[in-house]
């Protein structure tokens, strides 16, 4: 069958018959997910910057209260700086949404760099939050003399809680990543 | 733009172009469950791209772009598994009727599903007629590497007709 032959067959496609639209509950879906816009991104963006702004009021007033030295304080500059990291993360995910053009290549690249925004947060979460967090816990427990089984449990906790978030990058974001990338790679291969 | 106008051109976009989503559907989405929420993305995107439409470009050009865009994207996400009880009782917002489709249609699709996510896109736009500069521009590479795609498409959609004919479906 020659190409143009293909075409005429397809120009007689009828596709008006072949779905229904049901057009109120359409428009309800749209409304719901014109509400949902970006909501995903910027709860876990704004909700982190809570979650660790809090986590480094708490620790500045414990170490203010405790007065057990310079290292107390240490945690609260590395959860203020992850605080001030996130905002850097947002404000230049929020600037290149200006920057891609409207072909699907950009589109690819639009997705591609949010994907990464995503893949920088998890790491984020793992690499400035649990291991400033383990370590203050852990030199607070030397001080305490902690039993054995609290060492145990704090150190189970930590490696369960870095488990489920690198699972989370490796599995979900990271494979998505690659999956765009070589879409991108055959479109301009 | 005031709703009522963004939705009174929404609805003529629907009522005009429709058909042009479905193909992209089909060419996408292969479950009933999958087409309903290919769908729900795309007419979503279609709604909020609305106060961007400067008429610089035809309306389908404009609609192909971002169906094409979410369907490229929307493949490559991990599909959420659908519970049949809980959508027991929603509404659907597309059902699949039951005219008989022409074999030859059939195939057409069938060979299409089994290209990858971007030659998908360029033979709905190669079959709808597009010439190589709109698909350059809508896709963001240069007309020539459309070119070079475009054959690789065309000879091999030729070479896989051979064998249709063959078996005289």
């Amino acid at each position: 069958m020659e190409f143009e032959e293909m075409q005429k067959i397809w120009d007689e496609q009828r596709n008006e018959t072949l779905f229904v639209i049901n057009e109120e509950a359409m428009h309800n879906r749209v409304k719901a997910k014109k509400k949902q816009a970006n909501r995903i991104l910027n709860v876990t963006e704004i909700g982190l910057m809570i979650v660790n702004s809090i986590t480094a009021i708490i620790l500045l007033v414990d170490a203010i209260i405790d007065q057990e030295g310079i290292y107390s304080y240490a945690g609260v500059g590395i959860m203020a700086f992850t605080v001030c990291y996130l905002l850097f993360i947002r404000k230049n995910r929020k600037k290149s949404d200006q920057k891609f053009d409207r072909t699907i290549l950009g589109e690819l690249d639009h997705a591609i760099s949010n994907t990464e925004s995503t893949i920088k947060i998890g790491k984020t979460m793992v690499y400035w939050y649990f291991i400033p967090i383990a370590i203050f816990i852990f030199i607070k427990m030397i001080y305490q003399d902690a039993t054995l089984m609290k060492w145990l449990l704090i150190i189970g906790a930590f490696i369960l809680g870095n488990f489920v978030a690198n699972w989370e990058i490796k599995k979900c974001h990271i494979p998505r990543k690659r999956h765009l990338e070589s879409l991108r790679e055959k479109l301009i291969e | 733009m005031k709703e009522s106008e963004q939705q009174k051109i929404f609805d003529s976009w629907l009522k005009d172009h429709k058909g042009l989503l479905f193909k992209v559907l089909r060419a996408y989405a292969f479950t009933s469950e999958d087409q309903e929420d290919l769908f729900q993305e795309i007419v979503t995107q279609v709604w909020r791209s609305i106060p961007n439409f400067r008429k610089e470009s035809a309306v389908t050009t404009w609609l192909y772009r971002i169906a094409l865009n979410i369907a490229i994207s929307w493949s490559t996400k991990e599909k959420k598994k659908i519970d049949p009880h809980s959508i027991e009782g929603m509404e659907h917002i597309i059902t699949e009727t039951d005219t008989q489709s022409d074999d030859r249609i059939d195939w057409l699709y069938g060979e299409i599903k089994k290209m990858n996510e971007v030659d998908r896109s360029l033979t709905l736009l190669l079959l709808d007629g597009f010439s190589y500069k709109e698909m350059a521009e809508m896709i963001g590479v240069s007309e020539s590497n459309i070119g070079v795609k475009i054959h690789r498409i065309k000879k091999e959609l030729i070479k896989r007709s051979a064998k249709y004919e063959y078996h005289g479906v």
